[in-house]
Formats: C-alpha cells, sequence, structure tokens
C-alpha cells in the first residue's frame, strides 16, 4: 500500500476508449474541412496521448483532454491535409506536452494551443520540427528567464 | 472495541507518524483487518478528493499535472487524514475510525484541524516570543523572529501540506529540529510549543547568569557560545540540575569549580538511570517548575 500510489493513478486513470469516442466525435466538424480520422487514426491518437503524457511524467486530472482540444484547433490549419491529418495530430500533441513541462507550467493548455497554433501557421510554417525546435523552444527559454528573474 | 485491542497484530510504534493514513492502511491489509471492499472505497475517496485538489491547483486551466506535483498534492490529501486519525490518540481508535467513518468525513474533519493547528501555532508562537531570551545565537535568533512568520505567510496545507516553507535549525532539548517526527503545520505546532516550554523555563533565571553559563561553555570548545548550534535550555538546564543535585535550590546557574568536584562525588553513588530519576523528583521538588505541569513534563522527559 505505501508503494507509490501516482504510479498506480497514471496506470489506471486514462481511459483510452473514452479518449477515442470523443476524438471520433471531431469528425463532426472536421468532416466540413476535408477531415476525417478513421477508427484506427482515433485509437493510435488515444494511445499515443496516454504515451505523451507518460514519457513527460505527467498525470491527467481531467477529462477535458488536450488532444480532442489540439485537433479541434488545428484542424483549421493551412497546412494539414487528410493525407498527413493523424500523423500531424499525433506530433502536435507531443510537441504539447513537452513545451508544457518546458514553460515550468506557465501557461494554461488554451494558451499554449494558441500559441502553437499561431507559430505553426506563421513562424513555423507548418513545420512541426521548426514549431518544436525552434519557435517553442525560444519561447519556452523566455518564460523560464522571466520566472527566474521573478524568483 | 475490545476485540480489536485484544487481536490487532501491531501497535503504535509499528506505524510510520510522518505517514500516518498509507503506514497504517499498509499494515491492516497485509493483517487482512480492512474488507477489500472497504479498500476500494477508501481509495476512490483519496482519488476523488485528490482530482478536485488538482483542479483547484491548476483553476481548472489544465488537464494534467506534473507527477512531481502530483504526489505533493497527495500527500497534502493524506496529511488531512493523517491528522484527523493521529488526534484520536491510538492506533486502535484511529483503526475504527478508517473502518466505520466514511473517509470523506475523516478528510474534512482532517482539514478542519489543520486550520485550527495553523491558527492555535500562532498563538503559541506568541506565548514563546514573550519569553524571549537576548541571546545572540543565530540560529535561534532566526526561529524567534524569522521562521514563524515565514511559515505563517506562505503555508499551503491544500496544496503542499507536509512543506513547512521555512527552514527550522535550532536544537530542542534532547533532539535535533530535523528528529522530530510531525509534519506540516503539526511539526511547526509541536516545535514552537517546546521553544515556549523552554523559554519559560529559562525567564526563570538571570539573563546575566545564563549569558556567563553559555560563556564558560563556549571556552571548553575554545570559542564563542554565540557560533556554536547549541540549545540554550540544555546548558541551562545541566547547570540548574547539578545545583539541585549539590543541595542548591536557590535559580542561580553558578558553578565552582569546588562544586564541579563534589558534583563528581555526588554522581558518583548513581546509575544513569537511578541518576534521571533523583533529577526529575528534584525538578518536583521546585514548585516554579512543577507548577507549570506542561513545562515539567517537557524539562524530565
Amino acid at each position: 500500500m505505501e508503494e507509490n500510489i501516482i504510479e498506480l493513478f497514471m496506470k489506471n486513470n486514462l481511459s483510452t476508449i473514452a479518449l477515442q469516442e470523443t476524438i471520433l466525435k471531431t469528425n463532426e466538424r472536421s468532416e466540413e474541412l476535408g477531415l476525417r480520422l478513421s477508427e484506427q487514426d482515433a485509437k493510435m491518437l488515444a494511445d499515443e496521448s496516454k504515451a505523451s503524457i507518460n514519457e513527460n511524467e505527467r498525470i491527467e486530472i481531467n477529462s477535458d483532454s488536450s488532444t480532442v482540444k489540439i485537433i479541434e484547433k488545428f484542424m483549421q490549419s493551412t497546412y494539414i491535409g487528410q493525407t498527413d491529418y493523424a500523423q500531424t495530430m499525433a506530433g502536435l500533441i507531443d510537441v504539447f506536452y513537452v513545451a508544457k513541462e518546458e514553460s515550468n507550467e506557465f501557461l494554461t493548455d488554451d494558451e499554449l494551443i494558441d500559441i502553437m497554433y499561431n507559430f505553426f501557421e506563421r513562424e513555423s510554417g507548418g513545420s512541426i520540427e521548426l514549431l518544436q525546435t525552434r519557435d517553442l523552444e525560444i519561447l519556452c527559454r523566455e518564460i523560464r528567464n522571466k520566472l527566474n528573474q521573478i524568483l | 472495541m475490545d476485540s480489536i485491542l485484544v487481536r490487532l497484530p501491531f501497535d503504535d510504534n509499528d506505524i510510520n507518524k510522518s505517514n500516518y493514513t498509507l503506514s497504517l492502511l499498509s499494515n491492516c491489509f497485509s493483517y487482512g483487518l480492512i474488507s477489500e471492499k472497504k479498500q476500494s472505497e477508501i481509495l476512490n475517496s483519496l482519488k476523488t478528493e485528490f482530482l478536485e485538489i488538482a483542479r483547484q491547483y491548476t483553476k481548472g486551466e489544465s488537464s494534467t499535472i506534473t507527477k512531481e506535483r502530483g504526489e505533493i498534492l497527495y500527500e497534502s490529501v493524506l496529511y488531512s487524514c493523517d491528522v484527523y486519525l493521529l488526534s484520536l490518540g491510538g492506533v486502535d481508535k484511529a483503526l475504527m475510525a478508517l473502518k466505520s467513518l466514511p473517509t470523506g468525513h475523516i478528510i474534512v474533519q482532517g482539514k478542519k484541524l489543520v486550520q485550527k493547528y495553523y491558527y492555535q501555532s500562532r498563538e503559541i508562537y506568541e506565548k514563546a516570543f514573550d519569553n524571549i531570551l537576548d541571546i545572540n545565537i543565530h540560529e535561534y535568533m532566526l526561529e524567534m523572529n524569522k521562521s514563524f512568520h515565514e511559515f505563517y505567510k506562505n503555508y499551503s496545507a491544500r496544496f503542499d501540506a507536509k512543506n513547512i516553507c521555512t527552514s527550522i535549525d535550532y536544537p530542542l532539548l534532547n533532539q535535533f529540529a530535523y528528529e522530530m517526527e510531525s509534519t506540516g503545520v503539526c511539526y511547526i505546532k509541536d516545535y514552537y510549543t517546546a521553544l515556549m516550554l523552554e523559554n519559560q523555563f529559562c525567564s526563570l533565571f538571570s539573563l546575566n547568569d545564563i549569558k556567563e553559563t553559555l560563556n564558560n561553555y563556549g571556552k571548553i570548545y575554545h570559542c564563542n557560545y554565540t557560533s556554536l548550534l547549541i540549545n540554550i535550555c540544555q546548558v541551562v538546564l545541566n547547570n540548574f540540575l547539578a545545583r539541585l543535585l549539590l543541595g542548591k535550590k536557590d535559580f542561580s546557574l553558578k558553578l565552582t569549580n569546588e562544586n564541579i568536584a563534589d558534583l563528581e562525588i555526588e554522581c558518583s553513588f548513581y546509575t544513569s538511570q537511578n541518576l534521571i530519576s533523583k533529577h526529575n523528583n528534584l525538578l518536583s521538588s521546585c514548585n516554579k517548575i512543577y507548577e507549570n505541569i506542561q513545562m515539567f513534563n517537557y524539562l524530565k522527559s
């Protein structure tokens, strides 16, 4: 019993089936934009979300998943088409949780997703690699510096 | 209740007081004292409370938190349970409460106690401060003038209950500050209660006497006593008890070389256990000390 309850929590909390269903519901809106996720895609994204949360040593605390928010925001992107829709979302989910960590939790989920989207559409030119390794990196470094000055 | 007392396979000493609830639950599960259904209820209640606290922590603006933060928040939930169960005064009563009360109720009662102790700690600190000794030992002055205020201003029972938000180094009578078992607000309450009693005891003596005694103590170590991490009350009590043993019942601290030689002879008649009993008897013969039962019990422990 004195084993780390948080480890148990991390193993059991994420209900990927529920997340898959919520991910599939995003098709109601994305289909208007010519984008659609299959059941396989939804499973892949739900698994990717869980893996990313675990890899970044995080715990999910409510069912209002960032994954769904990312999909709903980025489906509007001019750089994403049907052929790379699922894979791009998977990449963005990973970037999101890394950036969350790198920004010292300073940004809310919505703020971070908005910033990611704006960078993706402008400075990063639709490149996930540039988004993560350059544009977000600069932002997160500035945030950490500002926080260090305050503390 | 009697049947639990007879059959309990562990006692208070087997339970880790700085992690009371989990330690108690672990023992209970090992010995099958709590059903699986109740076990499930307890864990679900703790999880529900944890998720609520985490939601409050993030103000609902983040769907995830770091594992590290999660552990701190979860410990804060458990801390409420710890405080309540410890307040019941025994592992048998704590076990009865765990088995018979809803865990949500234990958490709520624990939170109320934590808040009560938080305000009580201030009253205790102010009583300790009323008798502050004008003695320039750095850690003593720090604990009396700064540490408590840092705790009181920054402590968060909801989000980081075990963190006292300050550094406490000044040792207590017969105990280093880090050796205390209690944590969080209970640690502060216990620590400043001890300081309050030590200050009350020391205030029975003249400040000049105390400073002279500390000076002499420093000479033993070839340095100024202000640079030593020592407990003032310990030094005062040692000299006071030595004088009592020599039949000197006034509240002076002076010991001459002759006194020390007489003391060596006097002590040779006692075993260490007998000497402790003798000291306690001598303390109880001093009305000024014995009248303050809390102080008396603290000094003789």
